[in-house]
């Protein structure tokens, strides 16, 4: 479904990710691994369509979008959740979900109704849905975030360590959702630092570092490699 | 089903609605009961109540901070002195002619702007309505410096000195009562919920599929015809038009956003409530003489740090009341409204 072909992206001299190429399936759930600062998040906006390739091409059902603008890309069905939460706060939790269920999903306001409070109910945020989004506690803002993504009827979602900054619990609740979406057979890309969540969803792994690919596998093979735990664990001493 | 439903108003609007009506029918009234010069002044606090209107959408909702919108009262201004003065056309259609041609100047200025973001927007759009100025200074046939006179024979026309009051206050009212009803039916549909997005994040915006650039374009064009109409009818009401009183950046941007940072930003009730404020202020401040100016200031200031969401976030916050209905209510089946 998507594909990035070579893709390169700087910062002036400053290589952040340096050509990566990968591929995801109808189905798949990939997580992607790195330490801070090895380009995970660009790749996302890259992705997305915030960024812009310098080098390479990202391609939609084999149609090149490297040059389409983010919100093209959200009415292809690319969605994103950041890593901090960003609601629109002087609008109601339920007016949020709308937001990318109308704009995102182009579809008549009145006809999404439904639509989102069934997003509203697989996030647990139902009773939330009339509060002020300013309002709402971290965990409730992440799973926003996750709702309004998914009011766009996304067919590839892009998570950007959603689940960082949760207690155990609460991390767990959010696997649980992300669980389904992954099995109503929407596409996910997924960067997360907490591993042991991302194991408990993805069917592939990806480690990055220094903005290039240096592992891509089935998780637990990729997670054993010895230069992974290196770059990703540390080195023992 | 889901077993919910949306509304979009409360009880206590029925009793708004038509108390909006009763006073839009004093305000058609007013002429009857007032004289010329509170006439005079009525029509102006039309003009920039549209005006505040206009620019609340465009810097509260869409993020376009304009501070060039004297080109587009100017150029409605000129518009009509062409127009009604100098070719004899029919009044109204000569103001509405004003804000087309407002909103076709605004689309070349708009495509120059739009490449420009925060802080250089703002400049160049001031850079823009300077240009106005300019060009305008050198047209003899816009009587260059020094300006236009309206034709007295086209004036005498439109009747006595108070039949032409209350029918400039007629126009300045339509204009006004258009401004906010464009307004609040933008707001409230799909386009005001991207609109509302933008407001609070704009890059999360995009990502969730909202035309950043398209809607502020579509602002930006609205606002120009009704600054070119608001132009169009305060000019007439002075009967004369020059450069400097044309493309007054305070008379037709400082005031306006004076009157929409202490009505209150990104709510459409906010620049109605400080269109009232601003005209108290200086009524009751204009015997300070400059005085006037600094104590504006300070208010400004003073709201600005002490209430930065103005008067009207101040109530919204505290009491969720809104005059014109936008939010939309979740009701479980079975109940009644909220």
């Amino acid at each position: 479904m998507l594909e990035l072909r070579d893709i390169s992206f700087r910062y002036g001299a400053l290589t952040v990710t340096d050509s990566v190429s990968l591929t995801v399936e109808k189905g798949d759930a990939l997580g992607v691994i790195g330490p801070n600062g090895a380009g995970k998040s660009t790749l996302l906006d890259l992705m997305m369509g915030t960024k812009v390739p310098a080098e390479g091409s990202i391609l939609l059902d084999g149609e090149d979008i490297s040059r389409l603008a983010a919100q093209k890309r959200a009415e292809l069905g690319i969605a994103r959740a950041f890593q901090v939460p960003r609601p629109f706060h002087g609008m109601t939790v339920f007016e949020n979900v709308l937001v990318g269920a109308t704009l995102g999903g182009r579809r008549p306001e009145r006809g999404t109704y439904d639509h989102c409070f069934a997003v509203l109910e697989q996030t647990g945020l139902i009773d939330h849905a009339q509060d002020q989004a300013s309002s709402l506690r971290l965990l409730d803002r992440k799973r926003l975030e996750m709702a309004r993504a998914l009011a766009t009827r996304p067919r590839l979602l892009l998570l950007d360590e959603v689940a960082g900054g949760l207690t155990e619990m609460e991390c767990q609740s959010l696997i649980g959702t992300i669980r389904q979406v992954a099995a109503s057979g929407v596409a996910i890309v997924w960067i997360e630092h907490i591993v042991h969540a991302l194991l408990a969803v993805v069917n592939r792994l990806c480690v990055i570092d220094q903005g290039a690919q240096i592992a891509n596998g089935a998780p637990r093979e990729v997670i054993e490699l010895p230069k992974v735990k290196e770059i990703y664990l540390g080195t023992p001493e | 089903m889901s077993g919910y439903s949306i509304t979009r108003i409360s009880r206590y609007h029925y009793a708004v609605g038509p108390a909006l009506l009763l006073v839009l029918a004093a305000l058609i009234a007013l002429p009857g009961f007032a004289d010329k010069a509170t006439l005079r002044l009525a029509t102006e606090m039309a003009g920039y109540m549209a005006l505040a209107i206009m620019w609340n959408l465009l810097a509260g909702y869409a993020g376009v901070m304009s501070i060039g919108q004297q080109a587009f009262v100017g150029a409605g201004g000129y518009a009509i002195f062409m127009l009604a003065g100098s070719a004899g056309l029919p009044l109204i259609p000569s103001v509405v002619a004003a804000g087309v041609i407002a909103a076709a100047l605004a689309i070349p200025v708009g495509y120059i702007l739009f490449r420009l973001n925060g802080a250089y927007f703002a400049i160049g759009s001031w850079v823009i309505a300077e240009i106005f100025l300019l060009i305008t200074a050198q047209s003899d046939r816009l009587g260059a410096g020094s300006g236009l006179s309206f034709p007295t024979a086209v004036a005498k026309t439109f009747g006595k000195s108070d039949e032409r009051a209350a029918l400039f206050w007629w126009i300045a009212l339509a204009v006004a009562v258009v401004a906010i009803a464009t307004a609040y039916l933008w707001l409230r549909s799909s386009r005001g919920l991207a609109l509302t997005a933008m407001r609070d994040d704009e890059s999360a915006a995009a990502g969730l599929g909202v035309d950043v650039v398209r809607n502020k374009f579509a602002v930006f064009l609205l606002a120009a015809a009704i600054a070119g109409m608001v132009g169009a009818v305060l000019f007439l009401g002075k009967l004369r038009i020059s450069p400097t009183s044309a493309y007054d950046i305070n008379e037709w941007t400082a005031s306006i956003i004076f009157i929409v940072v202490i009505g209150g930003i990104g709510r459409l009730e906010g620049a109605i409530i400080g269109t009232l404020v601003f005209f108290g202020l200086r009524s009751y401040l204009a015997d300070f003489g400059s005085y006037y100016l600094m104590a504006l200031g300070v208010i400004a200031i003073v709201m600005m740090l002490k209430m930065p969401k103005g008067l009207w976030g101040f109530v919204y916050d505290r009491t969720g009341i809104e005059i014109f209905p936008m939010r939309r209510n979740i009701v479980r089946s079975g109940e009644g409204r909220p």
